[in-house]
């Protein structure tokens, strides 16, 4: 096995999975947080408007907002993005958000609550210690496991006749009709949406430092390689020389060195992708997830697809380039 | 004897510039990795800072703090007895905590209108020696790149802080929040506890969300959380040796992603040029043979080695970052200083290659040692 190409290929699966994570971590900033509701999905970031409510007029926009959602078939989520409690509050009559166990039907259910596991409520729970972030009177029904990209929030509740606060709103709807028809309503409660422009991914992508700084790493380095690996075969060309001369055709020349220059390349791929990955992981103090374990696999395929087509090109390259003055000599 | 030294390094030169295309190709890959690393090297360095941060919290089984601040943009209302707890804890070496963003927000000449980070807690210098911060509290250091007056005191609650020495360029605050934090252009000021009930409530608020202590019982977290949320202020508390919080896993995460891919490829950079600078000793060892024949000693082949080095590894890099270094002085950017890091470096690989392929084109070739 050839050291030269195990070593090169172990540098390129290193900065292979790192493009790998930053695309896949740049696209999970990007994306918006959907809290695993079913559907297209329409997030708004909701506070304060400057209209002045009375709380019964309030009340009545929530009550004819649950309504409507009871109506078209559509589930709440409602979330703390650093204000308020570090709750989730949900409005689910038809059992649409898979991780939220649901609701007693009576009404008067604000204050149920269902702990996430693994938080620090969770903790004070199993040490009966009264908790701090719940609102008073909550009932602890139980621990769930957190949906996705819950951070550091505590616990989910039910929406009941408590007036919502300020946060994201998570629908399962982008119907524009139906849109139009919430915000008219959350008006009607006090509230506004904030305005926010979406980037394409595209310029998202571009704006992302990690991203841009890692894909330089690659191309750079892929650039290295390839002026490293055409010095490395041209330093050879004695021995395609006598290969040729003993009738050694340019293609099954390159074919046989390609087929011997795999296992390294594979091993390197593979090896300095591993190692990356233990690496970050290790200093992160996470396991791999399902999806940064796949994005690993696609970043070792990629490697050895990369750097063996790049390998396969600089053997064709130098061998056929050299065969007639080979021949020749 | 002189002249003809010189001979061999131009000699040297000219055995580059013959083969000019393939030369250029690697000095100017040489060249751009060697600016992008004077570029890169200042937030590789804080980087780093940042992984020893977090290190040493993951050493101190520190806890810290997602703040959760009251809904309408209002100011949280934290009770006096947290406060005084959370003084109480910092005093007893068991807590620090620090303000970044708010202080003095409604006075804008507030220590001379640079930004300021105002530190709580003796611990801190320990936890942080690469930040150099002054001993003595009550103390106030400014950033390297803090000139000009209005800055020989800053006056926090009354009491009037002298600002005594410069921060080593470059110095970066770990903050689980904000990550690194470059203090360049900050007066970092220690301040003692007693001013905390004088602070503005928003000030003490912040002091509050960064709060982080080390090691502690959970009796004192739970009293800390529960004292805050009564002010209707939410604090999370985050083990960082057991749990870590997205932002902060990522933060440390990203770091070695960026060291390590930097790494790599100048590992993969100099292979090349290690590999084309054997190519060419190969396809000269003939002329090395005649040299030796018409008299070269090893000192003459050796220079005409370092000259053909120099004229792709060396010179050009060398002229691109003076140039660099000059540019980043005259614009007064955060750290000049770093293309003469790389400079030295560069030399430091020059002298390594150069003595390296010399030895191996003597040995090869049987011209003899030193």
């Amino acid at each position: 096995m050839s050291n030269r190409l195990l070593l090169t290929s172990f540098f390129l699966g290193i900065l292979t999975i790192f493009v790998g994570w930053a695309f896949q971590w740049t696209l999970d900033d990007w994306k918006e947080v959907t809290f695993d509701l079913p559907g297209e999905v329409t997030a708004l970031r909701v506070i304060k408007g400057p209209q002045l409510i009375p709380t019964a007029e309030a009340e009545a926009a929530q009550e004819e907002l649950k309504i409507y959602f009871q109506e078209q078939s559509l589930a709440l989520v409602v979330t703390s993005f650093g204000n308020g409690r570090p709750e989730i509050l949900v409005y689910d009559p038809y059992n649409l958000v898979s991780w939220f166990p649901g609701c007693p039907s009576d009404g008067g259910q604000s204050t149920i609550v269902y702990l996430f596991r693994g938080t620090y409520s969770e903790h004070l729970w199993l040490a009966s210690v009264a908790n701090p972030f719940l609102p008073p009177g909550a009932i602890i029904k139980g621990v769930i496991a957190a949906p996705r990209r819950a951070g550091s929030l505590q616990y989910a509740g039910c929406i009941g006749r408590d007036l919502l606060p300020e946060g994201q709103y998570t629908f399962n709807s982008t119907d524009p009709t139906q849109v139009k028809h919430i915000l008219k309503l959350l008006h009607r409660m006090g509230f506004i949406a904030q305005g926010r422009e979406k980037l394409p991914f595209f310029l998202y992508l571009m704006q992302t430092p990690l991203m841009v700084i890692t894909v330089f790493f690659l191309v750079a380095g892929y650039g290295c390689v390839m002026l490293y690996w055409l010095l490395y075969l041209r330093g050879r060309a004695t021995e395609f020389g006598i290969r040729s001369r003993h009738g050694a055709l340019p293609l099954i020349l390159t074919r046989e060195k390609f087929i011997s220059g795999l296992p390294a390349l594979i091993t390197g791929g593979a090896a300095g992708g591993l190692f990356a990955a233990m690496l970050v992981a290790g200093v992160g103090r996470v396991h791999l997830l399902s999806e940064d374990v796949f994005t690993l696999g696609i970043a070792v395929v990629a490697t050895t697809t990369m750097s063996a087509l790049t390998w396969f090109v600089m053997l064709f390259i130098v061998i056929r380039d050299q065969y007639e003055a080979n021949l020749a000599r | 004897m002189k002249r003809t030294l010189l001979d061999e390094l131009k000699g040297g030169f000219g055995l580059a510039l013959r083969r000019w295309p393939m030369m250029l190709t690697l000095a100017g890959l040489i060249a751009i990795s060697t600016v992008v690393l004077s570029f890169a090297l200042v937030d590789v360095l804080s980087q780093v800072a940042v992984l020893r941060g977090g290190q040493q919290l993951r050493k101190h089984h520190a806890v810290f703090f997602t703040p959760y601040y009251p809904l309408n943009g209002e100011v949280s209302q934290v009770g006096g007895d947290t406060l005084h707890y959370l003084m109480e804890v910092i005093d007893q070496g068991q807590a620090y905590s620090a303000i970044v963003y708010n202080m003095a927000l409604d006075n804008p000449d507030f220590a001379g209108g640079y930004p300021t980070l105002v530190l709580f807690g003796e611990v801190v210098p320990d936890l942080f020696p690469d930040v150099h911060l002054c001993a003595q509290v009550p103390c106030a250091e400014r950033g390297a790149q803090v000139i000009g007056e209005g800055i020989d005191a800053v006056d926090i609650a009354g009491d009037k802080i002298p600002v005594e020495k410069m921060l080593p360029r470059g110095a970066t605050f770990f903050d689980v929040n904000v990550a690194g934090l470059p203090l360049d252009h900050r007066i970092v000021v220690r301040a003692p506890t007693k001013i905390i009930p004088q602070l503005a409530p928003i000030e003490r608020e912040e002091l509050l969300t960064r709060a982080v202590f080390l090691n502690p019982p959970d009796s004192t977290v739970y009293r800390f959380v529960a004292g805050a949320a009564q002010g209707g202020l939410f604090l999370v508390p985050h083990r960082v040796s057991v749990e870590q919080p997205r932002r902060f896993r990522e933060i440390m995460m990203r770091s070695v992603m960026y060291i390590m891919g930097m790494l790599a490829f100048l590992a993969l950079a100099f292979t090349t040029f290690l590999s084309s600078a054997r190519l060419v000793m190969q396809q000269e060892r003939r002329s090395f043979k005649i040299r030796q024949m018409y008299g070269a000693t090893p000192l003459h082949i050796s220079l005409r080695i370092g000259g053909f080095l120099a004229a792709v590894v060396l010179f050009p890099q060398i002229v691109l970052l003076a140039l660099l270094q000059i540019f980043l002085l005259l614009v007064g950017a955060p750290a000049p200083n770093a293309p003469v890091w790389v400079m030295l470096c560069l030399f430091i690989v020059f002298g390594v290659l150069w003595s390296s392929l010399t030895r191996e084109v003597l040995a090869k070739e049987g011209l003899g040692g030193w």
